[in-house]
């Protein structure tokens, strides 16, 4: 008989989930969203295989904890830690809806790529938003600079997701753990864009010509 | 919570006694709670020895496509017979209270007897049976239709016409009809091919020798042909018999003096269009009165002997009994079935006694139809499928809605129906109605215009954002011509402009504009009084349209299927015609109304036998059902109705996983964009590519919102 998947403790692992990877940095979840959708996938999905394919929720987690943690950021692998351990924790309090119950991973699975995207770009959307708005301003990417400026900086992009959102608890999430990844990733995103002006600067060079 | 939805009863009840000056005789609450219980039969004594009762007429409705509504119909007719039978008879006073399509609850006054009224009700009938046949609408007696709407086929050979319904007593009043049918249309607008099609149905007199042109031989030969199967070989055939001068004929088709009158110069003629239509009226003109002088003479049966025989062969007398069989006039039933034989193939109830065709049966003729050795199929003679019921059931409808050819086949037309209880007369009905039309007539005015600009090499695109500019440019033009008054009836444009304006009407806009470009809408107000039962009649589909092994097939099922079993599509075309008729009374789409408590609350939806509360199902469904519209996109062979609207259900069942598909098939990147991937795709983008910004993807705040939506379904 067909059983009702357990919706809100699913949206709570996910948030869990996507917070963790997000944190331990490394390409573990894509920077720019330009990626294809197994990018934003793989390590979520990686996780329910290995849990379906034990059926065990201490086995699966341990056999994709070592498999993370090889391709997470070197720095951020040893900081992070605790995060992992807490999804550890929550995994194992929830193990009945994971172990036997394969409705719930069938569901997960199918619906990763919307829940992925849904977590990733409205932070995506205001990293970026800071990062290009400082194109050129390599300061701009120093800690206390990002501290000072950050909200202000994406001001409109923030009222952009208020309409999504509102202005309570959860657009406040969305903007604190945004500032967290950018200070986190900020070497990363000055190389990143380094990179881009390199691109482009030719191709503006000969439209100018 | 929803106010008594009895109140109407009371009002109606203390009007009614009002009139009939019997004031506070009895209480509007007593017979509200009457109708509420379903009562058969109550009665309360005078002192002048008459007696004021409650009677409820109830007439079983068959839940089959191919007679529901000419089964409301006909029950509708019999509510009125009733009462003009007790007004006319001088039997009493007899007002409608309320009903719904089986049930009719009447406050009588008087002093006859239930089967005094049994007796002048069956009479009635019998009187009005010629108007309920071929009759001119008259709500107001429960006639609907015309008969002119069945006489609009190309062929004759088919049985285009449910003569099969017919019974034999009536013919000569079926011809007259007809007769003066094909003598009032108009010469500018006359259809030769359709004229002589008519004639040749009701007027084919046996088999004729005619030279037909042969193929292979390059000559002509003589063949016998039946006059049915031949126009060509009809009109000699009347000529021969002197019915219809030959000159006439000669003259109607620009014949010279050493010109010839064989098959292929008579359809040259035809194709071409070179026809004196003022001769070939004229000659017409002779051969009807030629015709019916034979009829006259030596009567129908003989002249006509193929017409004659596929009328039915009953008393009119009997097909009243068959015809109120099952129906119940308060405490006394007409349920005297004693006739043996096969029961009907669609109510299951009665004894059969019409043959089945395509033109009474639709496209489902003899489906799941297991043979018998013993007896005859049902397409030869000798084996009866239906019921008198179902069949005039059939006929109505096919009089209401007029017939069309599905694969060659004659069909009664297609239409959706939708039920709807609420405070309008007739006339608000046929305003609805003729604003319901206007729209559409707009819809197809500005497809037109996009498909005219198409073939001049222009690219516009046909979609709602086109819709509302246009309409803003004519609204705009109207007002400074005119300057509009407030509060007059909405205009279409200003209608067509609320409902595009409005998110939970737009999609209901996008469903009307997929219906049928050449049939028109309908609105009637069921029985009588303030408070009325609307039926909505709604054109069908555009047929599907695939191209296959090299040939077109149309396939006229697929769409109105996929919308029928949709209940989120009905929620959006209920939410259009709940704003437009502006009223907050139920609605009811593959569900029959009811006067049963909870059968007819208010600001409810009731979709395949489930009530919804209409705010909420609006609200709730419009989302889901806007993203889906939004994003689909057109494919070869498919219909964007039905896309749009499976993608919608497959959204409610299982909202994220549907919604990761739509993502990973949506073009997103700048590189999705290329030449070389764009067509790949199945999703149309919310965003365009200019939003594509510093994400590396286009803009994704609709994508949100809808996820949000989603989760709280």
């Amino acid at each position: 008989m067909p059983r009702q998947v357990n919706t809100t403790e699913l949206d709570e692992f996910c948030q869990l989930l996507f917070r963790t990877l997000d944190r331990l940095g490394g390409d573990l979840l894509p920077l720019f969203l330009s990626e294809r959708p197994t990018a934003y996938e793989k390590y979520p999905r990686l996780l329910l295989s290995c849990i379906r394919y034990y059926d065990n929720v201490e086995a699966g987690f341990e056999e994709w904890k070592s498999k993370v943690l090889r391709d997470a950021s070197d720095y951020r692998r040893q900081q992070e830690f605790p995060e992992l351990l807490a999804l550890k924790k929550w995994l194992l309090e929830h193990r009945n809806l994971f172990e036997e119950r394969k409705d719930n991973l069938n569901h997960l699975k199918r619906s990763l790529y919307a829940r992925v995207y849904e977590y990733l770009y409205p932070r995506r959307l205001l990293t970026g938003a800071y990062a290009k708005a400082n194109r050129g301003n390599p300061d701009a990417l120093e800690e206390d600079a990002i501290r000072a400026n950050f909200r202000e900086v994406i001001r409109p992009h923030i009222a952009k997701l208020a309409q999504v959102y509102g202005e309570g608890e959860r657009l406040q999430t969305i903007v604190t753990e945004a500032e967290e990844f950018l200070l986190a990733n900020r070497q990363r995103y000055r190389w990143k864009l380094r990179e881009m002006e390199a691109m482009e600067t030719p191709e503006q060079e000969e439209a100018g010509n | 919570m929803n106010r008594n939805p009895f109140a109407f009863v009371v009002q109606a009840t203390e009007e009614t006694l009002n009139n009939w000056g019997l004031a506070d005789t009895v209480s509007g609450h007593t017979v509200a709670s009457l109708v509420a219980d379903g009562a058969a039969y109550w009665e309360q004594a005078l002192p002048d020895g008459s007696h004021l009762a409650v009677i409820r007429l109830y007439s079983p409705v068959v839940r089959r496509e191919e007679v529901f509504l000419g089964n409301v119909l006909l029950n509708d007719f019999l509510s009125k017979a009733l009462m003009r039978a007790v007004e006319q008879g001088g039997l009493g006073r007899m007002a409608l209270l309320a009903n719904d399509l089986e049930n009719y609850y009447y406050l009588y006054h008087g002093e006859a007897a239930l089967d005094q009224m049994a007796e002048r009700f069956r009479q009635e009938i019998l009187d009005s049976l010629p108007a309920l046949y071929f009759g001119d609408e008259d709500p107001a007696r429960g006639i609907y239709g015309d008969v002119g709407q069945m006489l609009t086929f190309q062929l004759a050979n088919r049985e285009p016409y449910p003569i099969f319904v017919v019974p034999k007593a009536l013919l000569p009043v079926l011809l007259n009809k007809v007769n003066s049918h094909v003598l009032s249309l108009d010469i500018n607008s006359l259809d030769i091919q359709k004229t002589v099609a008519t004639l040749c149905f009701f007027y084919a007199r046996g088999t004729r020798q005619v030279d037909k042109f042969d193929k292979k031989k390059g000559a002509f030969v003589k063949r016998s042909v039946s006059e049915m199967q031949s126009d060509f070989a009809f009109l000699t055939g009347a000529a021969e018999d002197g019915l219809l001068p030959l000159g006439m004929l000669r003259e109607a088709f620009v014949l010279g003096e050493g010109d010839c009158l064989d098959e292929k110069v008579y359809r040259d003629r035809k194709k071409v269009g070179s026809v004196d239509k003022e001769k070939f009226v004229a000659a017409i003109r002779t051969f009807l009165t030629n015709i019916e002088a034979k009829i006259a003479k030596e009567g129908v049966d003989t002249v006509l002997a193929s017409l004659y025989e596929k009328a039915l062969d009953i008393e009119l007398w009997e097909l009243v009994r068959r015809l109120l069989l099952g129906t119940e006039l308060g405490f006394l039933g007409f349920n005297d079935d004693n006739v043996g034989g096969l029961s009907c193939r669609f109510c299951g109830a009665s004894s059969a006694l019409v043959r089945e065709k395509t033109i009474v049966s639709g496209t489902g003729m003899t489906k799941f139809f297991n043979p018998s050795p013993k007896l005859p199929h049902p397409k030869q003679p000798g084996r009866e499928s239906l019921c008198m019921r179902c069949g005039i059931s059939s006929y109505l409808e096919t009089k209401l809605l007029g017939m069309m050819f599905a694969s060659d086949m004659p069909i009664p037309k297609q239409y959706n129906i939708i039920f709807h209880y609420g405070r309008h007369n007739e006339i608000a009905a046929r305003e609805l109605a003729v604003l319901i039309d206007d729209i559409l007539h707009l819809l197809r005015s500005f497809r037109q215009k996009v498909e005219d600009q198409r073939s001049k090499g222009e690219r516009p695109f046909f979609s709602l954002e086109y819709v509302k500019e246009e309409l803003a440019r004519r609204i705009e033009q109207r007002r400074v011509q005119e300057s509009l008054d407030q509060g007059k009836i909405p205009t279409a444009e200003q209608a067509l402009a609320a409902l595009i304006d409005d998110e939970a009407t737009v999609p209901g806009v996008e469903i009307l504009w997929y219906m049928r470009r050449d049939a028109e809408t309908q609105v009637y107000a069921m029985g009588a009084g303030d408070y009325r039962l609307l039926v909505f009649v709604l054109p069908q589909f555009e047929p599907l349209v695939r191209r296959r092994d090299g040939g077109i097939e149309v396939d006229w099922n697929f769409v109105p299927k996929r919308f029928s079993r949709s209940r989120l599509a009905a929620f959006t075309l209920l939410a259009l015609l709940r704003k437009l008729c502006g009223c907050d009374g139920p609605y009811y789409f593959q569900s029959v109304p009811t006067l049963s408590p909870g059968g007819f609350d208010t600001n409810t939806f009731y979709v395949q036998g489930k009530a919804e509360n209409a705010d909420a199902a609006i609200r709730h469904f419009s989302a889901i059902v806007n993203f889906a519209r939004r994003v689909v996109k057109w494919q070869d062979g498919h219909s964007l109705l039905a896309d749009w609207i499976l993608l919608a259900e497959r959204l409610e069942e299982d909202p994220l996983g549907t919604f990761s598909e739509v993502l990973r098939r949506t073009p997103m990147r700048k590189r999705d964009f290329n030449k070389e991937y764009r067509d790949k795709f199945k999703f149309r983008p919310l965003a365009k590519f200019e939003s594509i910004d510093e994400t590396g993807v286009i803009d994704g705040t609709e994508y949100l919102k809808l996820i949000e939506q989603l989760k709280q379904l």
